[in-house]
């Protein structure tokens, strides 16, 4: 499916620092690699660290984005596999958020055999309510979602506006974008927060074959503690933590409880 | 300016601007004094809070974990509350989820680790249930976030007219584009898989399928994929039962999810799916002129629902595709016409022509041996005056059959016109063409049961060139003509041979 040439390690921004086992860290939507930098530099001392960007955040090559490949996370999944069969990882430590544990473990399930351990951190299989299970969301909600992902954009939107009344087409905006923090582009940003909120990878959880830990935050409204225990439940060989944190991000707002519970349980 | 000087400057109490600049300066005046300077402290004090609290703009601090510590009158009355209930609630807790799915990953991230975030768009939920469109800046310091609230009805619902024409513009844009980049890829293709897979390109990119592909009806009724990748064994397969083949009867289009589970309508091909890793399949028949011609088919590796807009584009893809189809299959048709003969399906006059313009210098080339056969029937004209012309068409049809059965598989065989045939044994000389000549006698003696008592045989004469020196298709062609007139001549039913 890759087209010959390109390089994984261009395509997904990937920066390497320090030697030993390898922990590979995944981000979730809304940013990049730069949501591990509380966590990461912690492990950099016996710990080869693995940071990359999904192919239309931060960093990466916006040239390799193909809608078709990326309108399931099984695109990015690849990539991944990609990225740890590049390298030639053994006996790697999977850490992702988000979206990005989600990610991580589709790939664990394509090369089981390169992973050890995987820790996820707030991942939700599904956000939408379905009969029987409880993700926290609405189709509506996720509508409303989208709209404001529009509206939040609109400063962009407006440079395209003479575009759409005939004018000829504005300077690429990519270079702009790429200056900002956490930037994306907007139509890329718009389909990865349909493709992360839309998801249904329930039915991978059961699949999971490496040992695995569920980091959960107290009190998360976008992965709810019923969430995380339903991902523990499902994947054979796991555990749960329960932090004491509120929100969504418990790798930023409690970087060093992350950082203990990671080691606990690596060690 | 004179007037200023004189009047002004001197007056200037010095003293007081030390004590409305914050009075640190306690050491320097008496207690009296600083009865005055508490005083205008707590003076102070009042005016931040009342600039805080009556500010043009919502305003809240909240700790590290999101809960709110203060907020001005101005933000809770904005969202009909009072400050003292907004206290120990979290901020994220105001907002509609779709505002916290993008508070959470996007607005907080950015946040913590920036330091501040600015001009980002949410919504804040109102007491009365509707909710406040607000822009939001924030900063912090590590220890507690201070968040700028702007409410912008208005500019949010200009801006949203505007995304919403936008929108309408980019889909009704991105549609025309679509149908006209088909249209000119369609009018490109020069057969039916080049159109085929143009469809797919076209498709995997307007509706961002992982797959698609096209399967045409051929002659016998069956879908045959002829572009693009069938990944699921569940679409297509020779079953009446099957997704393609329901499509292609019912003439229209089907979407199966595998989230329907054991509820849908084909569970063989939620289970294909699974099996695929693919979680919809979405399949729309190819019509022309009310008729079905094949199905094009989308694979997607996560749930999707189509909008109906997108189920228009693709059936409108698919008329323009079932259109050019059509258009080629006629022009195949006129192509074989212009080289066959209408009545009995063999080559004509013209086609058998060209065939040795191009048999002749490669027998030359090669010198091998070729032989042109030119048969005239005997007795036929007499079937046609007196049993009519559809009985002598029937005949000529029969006899069509039988030089084909008396022939070798490479050999050509044309109807020259009205009664005569040819035939081009390709490496074939003397005894060889003579035994297939022998064969077609016996054939066509066989008589035809339309024309009983008619006595109908064939009057034949060949050709043979050796490949030894170089022949036009006119010489070797009229060569076999006037040894078929020779056979006439010596009482018909006969072959005579020349050699060239």
């Amino acid at each position: 499916m890759r087209s010959p040439g390109v390089d994984v390690l261009t395509r997904n921004n990937v920066t390497i620092t320090g030697t030993g086992r390898p922990v590979v860290f995944a981000h979730g939507f809304g940013c990049s690699q730069d949501m591990w930098r509380l966590v990461a530099p912690h492990f950099a001392a016996d710990h080869q660290i693995i940071l990359f960007d999904h192919v239309g955040s931060g960093g990466s090559d916006l040239s390799a984005y193909r809608p078709g490949k990326y309108d399931s996370l099984d695109g990015y999944a690849d990539d991944l596999v990609e990225i740890v069969e590049r390298l030639d990882l053994t006996d790697a430590v999977f850490v992702g958020h988000s979206v990005g544990s989600i990610i991580g473990l589709l790939a664990a399930n394509q090369v089981p055999q390169r992973f050890s351990q995987i820790v996820l951190v707030n991942p939700s299989p599904r956000y939408v309510d379905t009969e029987g299970y409880t993700g926290g969301f609405s189709q509506a909600d996720i509508d409303a979602l989208l709209d404001s992902l529009d509206s939040n954009y609109f400063g962009w939107s407006r440079t395209i506006a003479p575009v759409i009344m005939g004018a000829p087409e504005q300077p690429a905006l990519s270079e702009e974008l790429t200056d900002s923090f956490c930037s994306t582009d907007p139509s890329i940003a718009r389909h990865f927060a349909r493709v992360t909120f839309l998801s249904d990878n329930r039915r991978d959880l059961d699949e999971v074959s490496v040992r695995t830990l569920v980091i959960q935050s107290e009190d998360d409204v976008i992965a709810p503690l019923p969430v995380g225990q339903y991902v523990a439940e499902h994947i054979a060989d796991s555990a749960l933590v329960v932090l004491p944190v509120s929100g969504h991000c418990a790798h930023l707002s409690a970087p060093d409880l992350v950082v203990d519970e990671i080691r606990a349980f690596l060690a | 300016m004179s007037d200023s000087r004189a009047h002004g400057e001197p007056q200037h109490p010095t003293p007081r601007i030390a004590r409305t600049d914050g009075g640190r300066t306690d050491g320097d005046i008496g207690d009296g004094d600083r009865a005055e300077v508490e005083k205008s402290g707590g003076e102070t004090e009042a005016t931040f809070a009342r600039l805080f609290d009556q500010a043009p703009f919502g305003y809240l601090i909240t700790d590290n974990d999101d809960v709110i510590v203060r907020a001005n009158t101005t933000f809770a009355t904005s969202i009909g509350t009072a400050v003292g209930d907004l206290v120990g609630r979290r901020f994220r807790d105001l907002l509609p989820p779709g505002s916290q799915l993008l508070y959470e990953t996007r607005h907080l991230p950015v946040l913590r680790l920036n330091g501040s975030v600015g001009e980002v768009f949410l919504e804040v939920l109102n007491t009365s249930g509707s909710t406040l469109p607000v822009l939001a800046n924030a900063a912090t310091d590590g220890v507690e976030v201070r968040i700028g609230v702007l409410p912008a009805v208005e500019r949010v619902g200009y801006e949203q007219q505007l995304l919403l024409t936008q929108r309408t513009a980019e889909s009704l844009a991105a549609r025309v584009t679509v149908l006209q980049d088909a249209s000119s890829a369609f009018a490109a293709a020069i057969s039916e898989s080049a159109i085929a897979v143009s469809l797919v390109s076209i498709l995997e990119e307007t509706l961002t399928a992982s797959d698609a592909c096209v399967a045409l009806v051929d002659a016998n009724g069956h879908l045959d994929v002829v572009a693009g990748t069938n990944p699921i064994d569940g679409l297509i397969r020779d079953d009446r039962e099957l997704l393609g083949a329901n499509v292609v009867e019912f003439e229209k289009p089907v979407v199966v999810n595998t989230a329907d589970g054991e509820s849908s309508a084909y569970p063989w091909v939620v289970e294909a799916l699974r099996a695929a890793r693919l979680q919809t399949i979405a399949v729309f028949p190819i019509m022309h002129n009310a008729k079905p011609v094949g199905v094009v088919a989308a694979f997607f590796r996560r749930g999707r629902v189509l909008e109906e807009s997108e189920t228009e584009v693709v059936l409108a893809l698919a008329r323009q595709a079932g259109q050019v189809l059509t258009r080629l299959r006629v022009q195949e048709q006129l192509a074989f016409a212009a080289l066959h003969d209408q009545l009995t399906g063999l080559a004509n006059r013209a086609s058998i022509r060209h065939s040795l313009t191009v048999a002749l210098p490669a027998a030359l080339r090669m010198s091998r041996a070729l032989s042109v056969m030119f048969l005239d029937l005997d007795g036929f004209k007499a079937v046609n005056d007196k049993l009519g012309h559809h009985v002598g068409d029937a005949i000529l049809q029969q006899v069509a059959g039988r030089l084909h059965a008396s022939v070798r598989a490479g050999d050509l065989v044309a109807r020259y016109g009205g009664d005569e045939f040819v035939v081009v044994c390709a490496e074939t000389a003397g005894e060889e063409v003579a035994i297939v000549a022998a064969r077609i006698h016996e054939q066509i003696r066989a008589g035809f049961t339309e024309a009983e008592g008619f006595p109908i045989s064939a009057s034949i004469g060949i050709a043979v060139y050796t490949g030894q020196t170089e022949l036009s298709t006119d010489t070797i062609i009229g060569t076999a003509d006037a040894a078929m007139y020779e056979s006439k001549r010596l009482g018909r039913d006969r072959t005579t041979l020349v050699e060239l």
